[in-house]
């Protein structure tokens, strides 16, 4: 069988390319990229375990968490979102490995809890026309700004089309 | 020491793929730092530089899929360009050919590796990813398709478009200088 012309010459293409690319030479690290990565793994040693991701905690510290958001999980589920109060029951005799990520876990829960009575006692009070209208409103500029954004970038074209 | 072995090897794949310096020396710390996680299986292993490669190959088409994907919407709204080659001639391919022949002919290594860098950094994304991972990378058209999530035919007609567009580039460049 005749061997196609146009394979022919896309595999003569192929092959100056790679003749192309393999005679430069190879990109050379920055040299100060040792001691980034160096500083970078320092302060990842001494990042606090708590700070760090949840798989990486200790044993304990992972099921006290997993407990702890089964159990807020299951309080905003059933209309009790666990208090400042209820958790201090919780944290009056903690291990001592955990005190002060469940004081920050407490400040936190604080918070929340305080904007939870805010934003229901505010929407208690607002009538249902105020609700829908604001979500309306909320939907149209979102909507709005979207289309501009999408509008001003079609205009002045991609960055990966229009090298 | 284990990091002086490897990390030209590691920016270099990252550079390349990403045509960003900044972007490349952050893949390349990330890198590192995943491999610090692991150094204990690491140091023990034969095919370290294998799995440097392979993270570091992950770790770059991640950071450029999160970009496409944050970019997809507007650019392409239209079918996507690349996904036919019928525009793409027989001249265009002999053109490349001829023009890859001589291009780069009587140039001196530092002026040639500059050259072939500036044109392979103003391809497209997309051409220039599909060129990057068959040429350097020695990945299969059909691993860059699942590298890359998209279909066979787009990926050789980006690469067939990458060749043409990096021997022009080179045309242009020479033309320029």
């Amino acid at each position: 069988m005749e061997p196609d012309p146009v394979d022919e010459m896309q595999a003569a293409l192929q092959q100056r390319v790679s003749r192309v690319l393999a005679g430069t030479a190879q990109f050379k690290a920055p040299q100060d990229i040792e001691i980034t990565v160096l500083c970078g793994i320092e302060r990842r040693a001494h990042v606090p375990w708590w700070r760090r991701r949840v798989l990486e905690w200790p044993r304990l510290a992972q099921l006290a968490f997993l407990v702890t958001g089964i159990a807020a999980a299951l309080g905003v589920l059933l209309g009790r979102p666990a208090t400042p109060a209820a958790l201090g029951i919780v944290l009056r005799e903690p291990a001592a490995v955990l005190r002060q990520p469940a004081a920050d876990l407490h400040a936190t829960l604080s918070v929340l809890a305080v904007f939870h009575r805010v934003t229901d006692t505010v929407a208690g009070s607002l009538p249902d026309d105020v609700w829908y209208g604001g979500l309306a409103l909320c939907a149209a500029a979102y909507l709005a700004l979207f289309l501009l954004v999408a509008l001003g970038y079609r205009l002045l074209q991609s960055p990966l089309t229009s090298r | 020491m284990f990091m002086r072995d490897y990390q030209d090897m590691v920016f270099a794949s990252a550079r390349r793929l990403t045509a960003s310096d900044a972007t490349a020396q952050d893949i390349t710390q990330d890198v590192f730092l995943k491999a610090w996680e692991h150094f204990a299986s690491l140091r023990e292993r034969v095919g370290a530089g294998g799995w440097l490669k392979t993270v570091t190959l992950r770790l770059s088409l991640n950071h450029l899929s999160r970009y496409r994907r944050r970019w997809r919407f507007f650019s392409e709204l239209s079918p996507a360009k690349g996904a036919s080659d019928q525009d793409i001639g027989d001249a265009d391919v002999e053109f490349a050919v001829s023009t890859l022949d001589t291009v780069l002919a009587g140039l001196e290594d530092a002026q040639r590796d500059a050259r072939v860098r500036a044109a392979l950094s103003q391809l497209p994304d997309a051409q220039r990813i599909a060129l990057v991972l068959f040429h350097y990378e020695e990945r299969s058209y059909q691993q860059i398709a699942a590298d890359l999530e998209h279909s066979l035919a787009k990926v050789k007609s980006d690469i067939l478009r990458g060749r043409i567009g990096l021997a022009r580039l080179l045309q242009e460049i020479e033309h320029g200088a």
